[in-house]
C-alpha cells in the first residue's frame, strides 16, 4: 500500500507549472548590449536580474545491489545542481556504495553517471547521514545537460531522462535521493 | 520553451499566515523559492589577463546560500577563479565572494567558499545590500598552459528575503 501524506489536505491546492520557472524584477534583456563584455555603460540596476527556481526530485533507494529504477525522473535539458542522500540505514557489506546514472538508451549499466563510476571513488555510506554526491570526475558534463547526445549516451533532445541506481553489492542500506536541478535549461556545452 | 516568470520572491506552503497556535493548523508555514544562476567560466589568455564580466545579476537583498562549480575542463595547476562583482577592487581574494578551485574535474562536493577571510564578504552573503550585484570573474593560476579551463559556476540564493542581524 502506497504511503499515506498527513499533510495532503493542507497541501491538496498545489501549484503547478510546466516550468522551468523565473523569477527577478528585470527578465528581458536590454537591446544591443552584451554585459559580458561591455560592463559599466548600464547600470546594474537596469540590467535583468531573473533567476530560475531550484526543483528538486526525491526517492528512497535501497541497497540492492541490481539495476533499479530510482522514480526520479527528469526533463529533457536539465542541468543537475546538486545531489544529496540521506542514509537512513547504514549501508553494509564490502562496499557500502551508491551509484546513480541516466539511461536514455536502455542499455543498462553502461550508460552515463551522475554519480562516481569508479567503486574507489564512490562515497562510503557506512553510517546514517547526509552525504552530497558529486558528479563522476570522468563525465562531468552529465550534470550540465543531460539530454546532449555528446555525453549521455543514446541522448535524445526533448525526452525526459530517468535516474537509476545500483551498488557494487547487496546489502542493508536504505537511503532518500535528492536531485536539484534547473529543468530545460538545455546548457549548451562548450 | 514555456518559461513562467515572476517578479519574485517566490514562496509556498500550505499556510500563509499565522492566526493560531497549532502547527500545521493555523501557523504560517511558507518558505521562499530557492533561486540560481549560473554561468560558464573560461581560463584563457583574454581571462587570465583581466577582470571578466558574467551575466549574473543578483538581485538587491538576496541571501546567497551556496556559490559552486562544476569543472568540466581542469584549469591549470592550482587554478582559482576569484567571484568578485563590479563594486569589488582586483587582485586579491580580500575582496572577492568567493574562491573557487577549478584544478580539479567535477569535485566530490564541490561547494568551495573557504577563501573567503573578511567579515564583510560573509555579511554580504547574508545580504547582498541595496543594489543588485553584476557578478565577475579573475583567473588565476600558477601553470598558464594549456589554457583550456571550463568551469560551469552555479550561484543560488533566496531573493530579497533582507535578512537583518
Amino acid at each position: 500500500m502506497a504511503p499515506v501524506n498527513p499533510h495532503a489536505e493542507t497541501y491538496k491546492g498545489s501549484t503547478t507549472f510546466s516550468g522551468p520557472i523565473k523569477a527577478g524584477l528585470r527578465w528581458l534583456d536590454v537591446p544591443n548590449y552584451d554585459r559580458e563584455t561591455v560592463p559599466g555603460t548600464i547600470a546594474v540596476k537596469d540590467l535583468p536580474n531573473a533567476g530560475f527556481v531550484v526543483c528538486s526530485q526525491s526517492a528512497a533507494v535501497e541497497q540492492s545491489g541490481n539495476d533499479t529504477i530510482s522514480n526520479i525522473m527528469l526533463p529533457p535539458g536539465t542541468m543537475i545542481l546538486s545531489i544529496q542522500a540521506i542514509v537512513t540505514t547504514a549501508y553494509t557489506g564490502t562496499k557500502k556504495d551508491m551509484w546513480l546514472y541516466v539511461d536514455p538508451g536502455g542499455v543498462g549499466e553502461g550508460s552515463s553517471s551522475v554519480t562516481e563510476y569508479t567503486e574507489a571513488d564512490r562515497v562510503s555510506l557506512a553510517a546514517v547521514g547526509v552525504y552530497n554526491l558529486g558528479p563522476d570526475d570522468g563525465a562531468p558534463s552529465v550534470w550540465r545537460n543531460i539530454s546532449d547526445p555528446t555525453y549521455v549516451n543514446a541522448a535524445e533532445p526533448g525526452v525526459s531522462v530517468d535516474v537509476r541506481t545500483t551498488n557494487t553489492n547487496t546489502g542493508d542500506g536504505r537511503a532518500i535521493v535528492t536531485i536539484n536541478y534547473i529543468p530545460e535549461f538545455n546548457f549548451p556545452l562548450a | 520553451m514555456p518559461t513562467t516568470t515572476f517578479s519574485g520572491p517566490v514562496k509556498a506552503g500550505g499556510i500563509s499566515t499565522s492566526t493560531g497556535t497549532t502547527l500545521s493548523e493555523n501557523v504560517a508555514n511558507q518558505g521562499f523559492g530557492k533561486m540560481v544562476q549560473v554561468y560558464e567560466l573560461e581560463e584563457t589568455a583574454a581571462t587570465r589577463a583581466a577582470r571578466t564580466y558574467t551575466d549574473i545579476v543578483i538581485p538587491a537583498n538576496s541571501q546567497i546560500t551556496r556559490m559552486a562549480v562544476l569543472v568540466t575542463s581542469a584549469f591549470g595547476t592550482d587554478g582559482y577563479a576569484y567571484i568578485k562583482d563590479s563594486t569589488m577592487s582586483g587582485g586579491t581574494s580580500d575582496t572577492s565572494l568567493a574562491v573557487m578551485n577549478c584544478s580539479s574535474l567535477g569535485l566530490t562536493d564541490f561547494v568551495n567558499y573557504a577563501g573567503i577571510v573578511y567579515e564583510a564578504q560573509f555579511l554580504l552573503w547574508k545580504d547582498t545590500g541595496a543594489s543588485d550585484r553584476h557578478l565577475d570573474y579573475e583567473v588565476r593560476a600558477a601553470s598558464a598552459t594549456p589554457d583550456t579551463g571550463r568551469a560551469t559556476l552555479i550561484v543560488e540564493y533566496v531573493q530579497n528575503n533582507n535578512l537583518t542581524e
